[in-house]
């Protein structure tokens, strides 16, 4: 009540200052008046009866200012005084402004960028009720081959629902992908879209604006009920928010649904790079067995996600034992054994992105920090050297009564105002920054759909690093400031300026922590060198990829017949070295099988193989090298007799230093095949994968195809769209792009890690550079006299450039020094975190520690010889005079 | 000249001036006037502090101000204790006296 009551008065007394004022000076006024007037009736004049008053009682100004000091708003108002005055200041030396302001643009906006992006893709929480409470459980493994994120199948769904009926709800969800889509019984269209439990939106606590959301008895009904809800954004976007749209029949994945609802606005589903358009109902399967679903759970109150993931465990290895292992293969058997369920915070959603690009993402969160630490350094010194000329004003401030705390006060809302309109012009910046960021991530089939919009937690952020770093380049100045000497300073001449010290300190602070960014951007950089010419075993160079769609159903016949059209009309252009077709050849287009090799006479016990199908010319046009046989042929897709092709691993584990052509082995169905060829190692899972023994199969058709050819990119992609409509009508060509890319989006990551690394690096040794510049400039110019002298005392000029770069120099080995000691803790400390992110170098490289070192220390050198060389070329007579 | 006027103990200006108010509401001058009087020159107020304690009770709801025409025809702002000042000068005076007749027991204990 007197709180509010204080605030309402102060707010009164800000805004109508005038009028209280005016009532306190009349206030004070009578006062005076009345104790004068009684003097004056004791027979003392009027004139000295005041001035009596005014001395036993103080004078009527410096009552004022006592009484107006006393309350709260005095302190908003002598801060907006400070606050004006800082930018009057400001205004008078623009240079000085916009390289400050400048420099905390970058350091800020790339931070607050690289926020954003964490932010959107991991920490925003989702915009449904109680988010802290739904966990996401996941069937992972961290063990060798095996490592990685799998799904579940329905019936483990159902298990698991009914292990948590007493303390939660489970519900599932299918991997968002583009899914085909249409309304006039054609699927031209393809959507965001997305099987999920009945329970999805109960559980999420969803409801509909229009219509009616998922029910739970809509997954009951046996192959479930063909109901399609869609998202407000596809709903708006698409039907134009046109109501008429419930109960609409659509094509979904080439089946009929009917539309009951809309969900309501701001709802995306649960991944946050990903906007998603239609859900539909997730219904048991043919194949019980088929891992299709990610589970969640929404724990109720007080739950302990420990003991949640414990009793998950237990069901899930009873399913284990009971449905899958009695049938599994060996390799199986061990897969399914590494596998663990486990119970991990979902509260901002699965955040898939998020956590495959989390680590290379903290990385340069810590690098765009330090970057941020070296313009404050920079900072600092530019504003040590401005206090220090600004030193006659302070000390007639000092000498005038201010007190130091309010010169120092003054002085850090200077160093405030600076920042916060580095941290407005950064934060516009980082608009901009996050959408570079969110591009450099390889594309995907759905747009991303990252909400980027700043928010006040980003605001927040800005704001915060902004007060942070005036703290840091602008208390330690201030205070140096206030901390003037008044006896001495207000003398003309020589002054004693003490920021020679702190500046050196601050350079050499800048030059230590360049270094580890320079040794990290190298890893990083040769990280992804080595990445990308290790050897795939392929050649991706001049290939172009295309994936074929067709309507469900489309028989075998027919596709062999387009493939073999395709690959024919594709190979009649002129440019068009080979066209072929099989699974892909990175990534999810392989299989694995276990093979049986006839007459091996100690079979061991891991028989498993990957196998890759091939259709005419395949090798030729992925450039996989032929060591031995031949390869596949049209001839082979007759399978007769049945032929195989196989890798170089493959030969020497089962045939060791004998020939491999003309072996036979047994692989499901029971097919025997002999081998005709072998080609050379090729690293179909990835460049970090091992090599895998690889069983090529003769293909009559394929989904995939490679087209070798020397036309550029988009005269090819125009002949394959129209070779491939001309073929058959049904088929669509998808995710048309170079192999190259393919690869390219395979180490994304260290690719991102590396460009930003470098950048960021090289950002940070060129503000070093900036400020090391400044410090040595201003050095020399505070020195004329003294080089003056030296030279008139017979120095030559040489000399005094060797002088400065001396001195240059031990503060910049200092630095590097410094540096080096602090990379290799950084090192040590993080190198279990970082090892994984390197490949085919350690952290402690010899070779680039001293690359680094170099490079940084000839930076400086460089950033040191311009001013050394203006400090050579004073004139002895005009430096005497100087001053 | 009497005796030189002695400084107020810590946080006991606050309690005298509500307990000026008390007896009949004053301008400032009035409640100066009445404090050294009362106090026989003891306590001679400074304007400054005089006028901060004021500000301060007024904003915390203890007195209230209004202008209204002086002795001497001009205008002068008149305080009256209001009732959550009355209650605050009661629970002020006790824990005084109560600190007071403590501290004289201990000073008379020798």
């Amino acid at each position: 009540m007197s709180l509010l009551r204080n605030i309402a008065t102060g707010l009164r007394c800000l805004f109508r200052k005038d009028q209280v004022d005016r009532e306190l000076d009349e206030e004070l006024g009578a006062y005076l008046e009345m104790e004068a007037a009684e003097k004056m009736r004791l027979g003392v004049s009027r004139e000295d009866a005041l001035r009596e008053v005014r001395l036993e009682r103080g004078s009527l100004e410096v009552t004022k200012e006592i009484v107006r000091s006393g309350v709260w708003e005095s302190f908003v108002e002598t801060w907006w005084q400070d606050l004006r005055f800082a930018a009057r200041m400001l205004r008078k030396s623009p240079g000085f402004t916009a390289v400050a302001v400048l420099t905390l643009a970058l350091g800020i906006g790339a931070n607050t960028a690289i926020f954003t992006l964490l932010h959107a893709s991991l920490w925003r929480p989702l915009a449904v009720s109680d988010p802290k409470e739904i966990f996401h459980v996941m069937r992972a493994s961290s063990q060798g081959d095996f490592a990685g994120e799998f799904s579940y199948s329905y019936p483990i769904f159902q298990q698991f629902s009914k292990t948590a009926s007493p303390w939660g709800e489970v519900f599932a969800t299918e991997v968002v992908g583009p899914r085909k889509f249409g309304l006039k019984g054609v699927s031209d269209e393809r959507v965001a879209g997305e099987a999920v439990s009945g329970n999805f939106f109960s559980v999420l606590n969803v409801g509909p604006i229009v219509g009616r959301v998922l029910e739970p008895q809509d997954d009951n009904v046996l192959g479930g009920n063909h109901v399609a809800v869609l998202s407000y954004a596809f709903w708006k976007r698409r039907f134009q928010s046109d109501a008429s749209v419930l109960g609409r029949r659509i094509l979904y994945e080439e089946t009929p649904y009917t539309v009951v609802g809309i969900a309501r606005p701001g709802f995306t589903g649960i991944e946050p790079e990903v906007s998603v358009d239609v859900w539909v109902p997730a219904t048991p399967c043919a194949n019980p067995n088929f891992n299709w679903l990610r589970l969640l759970v929404r724990l109720r109150d007080g739950v302990d996600p420990g003991r949640a993931q414990a009793m998950f465990e237990t069901a899930f290895r009873t399913h284990v034992g009971d449905v899958l292992l009695p049938s599994a293969s060996p390799r199986f058997k061990e897969m399914l054994e590494a596998q663990h369920v486990t119970v991990r915070p979902a509260a901002s959603g699965l955040a898939t992105t998020g956590r495959k690009y989390e680590k290379p993402l903290l990385v340069l969160f810590a690098v765009v920090a330090v970057v941020l630490l070296i313009s404050c350094a920079n900072i600092a010194n530019l504003i040590l050297a401005r206090n220090a000329a600004r030193h006659h004003e302070i000390v007639v401030r000092l000498a005038l009564g201010a007190s130091r705390a309010r010169v120092a006060w003054q002085l850090f809302t200077e160093n405030l105002t600076l920042s916060l309109s580095g941290a407005f012009v950064g934060l516009l910046l980082s608009v901009w920054g996050t959408r570079v960021l969110v591009s450099l991530l390889p594309s995907s089939p759905l747009p991303m759909a990252f909400n980027l919009q700043p928010d006040f937690v980003v605001f927040g952020f800005s704001t915060g690093v902004a007060v942070a770093t005036a703290i840091l380049f602008g208390l330690g100045p201030a205070l140096r400031a206030s901390r003037e000497k008044l006896e001495m300073s207000l003398h003309a001449g020589q002054r004693v300026i003490g920021s020679a010290w702190s500046g050196r300190l601050l350079l050499a602070g800048q030059l230590a922590l360049s270094l580890p960014l320079l040794v990290g951007a190298g890893l990083f950089v040769e990280t992804l060198h080595n990445l990308k010419s290790s050897d795939l075993g392929f050649n991706a160079e001049h290939v172009m990829t295309f994936d074929l769609s067709y309507p469900k159903g489309t028989s075998d016949d027919r596709l062999h017949q387009a493939c073999a059209e395709i690959k024919q009309r594709l190979e009649s252009h002129r440019g068009v070295v080979v066209a072929s077709y099989g699974s892909s050849v990175y990534g999810d287009g392989s299989w694995s099988g276990s093979v049986d090799v006839i007459g091996n006479p100690s079979p061991g016990k891991d028989n498993d193989v990957g196998l890759i199908s091939a259709g005419p010319g395949f090798f030729e046009a992925i450039g996989l090298g032929l060591l031995q046989g031949r390869y596949l042929s049209s001839q082979d897709q007759a399978e007769n007799p049945p032929v195989a092709v196989v890798n170089e691993s493959f030969a020497r584990h089962y045939f060791g230093s004998n020939s491999a052509i003309g072996q036979r082995i047994k692989l499901e169905p029971q097919i025997i095949r002999e081998i005709v060829g072998v080609v050379r190692d090729a690293k179909h899972y990835g460049v970090r994968e091992r090599v895998w023994r690889m069983v090529y199969l003769p293909a009559r058709k394929g989904d995939s195809f490679f087209v070798r050819s020397t036309l550029n990119t988009q005269l090819l992609s125009g002949a394959i769209r129209a070779d491939v409509a001309a073929s058959d009508k049904v088929l669509q060509v998808e995710e048309l792009q170079p192999l190259e890319t393919v690869v390219n989006d395979m180490i994304s990551q260290e690719r991102l890690t590396a460009l930003l690394s470098l950048a960021f690096g090289l950002l940070a040794c060129l503000i070093a550079a900036i400020g090391l510049y400044g410090v040595v400039t201003y050095g020399v110019s505070r020195r004329t006299n003294e080089f003056g002298i030296r030279m008139a005392l017979g120095a030559q000029r040489g000399d005094i450039r060797t002088l400065v770069l001396r001195q240059t120099l031990a503060v910049v080995l200092c630095g590097v020094g410094i540096g080096i000691g602090g990379s290799l803790a950084v090192v040590r400390l993080l190198s279990s975190a970082i090892n994984g992110m390197l490949y085919g170098i350690k952290p402690t490289d010899i070779s680039l520690f001293m690359g680094a070192t170099i490079s940084l220390v000839a930076i400086a050198l460089l950033a040191a010889f311009l001013p050394s060389r203006r400090a050579s070329r004073v004139d002895p007579m005009v430096a005497l005079r100087y001053e | 000249m009497p005796d030189k006027p002695s400084d107020l103990v810590q946080g006991t200006l606050d309690m005298l001036i509500l307990k000026t108010l008390a007896l009949e509401p004053t301008h400032g001058y009035g409640i100066s006037v009445r404090i050294e009087q009362m106090s026989k020159g003891v306590f001679r107020l400074n304007a400054g502090s005089l006028f901060l304690a004021i500000q301060r009770l007024e904003r915390d709801g203890l007195i209230d101000g209004e202008w209204k025409p002086s002795e001497n025809n001009r205008r002068a702002r008149y305080y009256t204790l209001t009732a959550k000042g009355r209650k605050r000068l009661d629970t002020e005076t006790r824990e005084w006296d109560r600190q007071v007749a403590a501290i004289g027991r201990i000073l008379e204990a020798s």
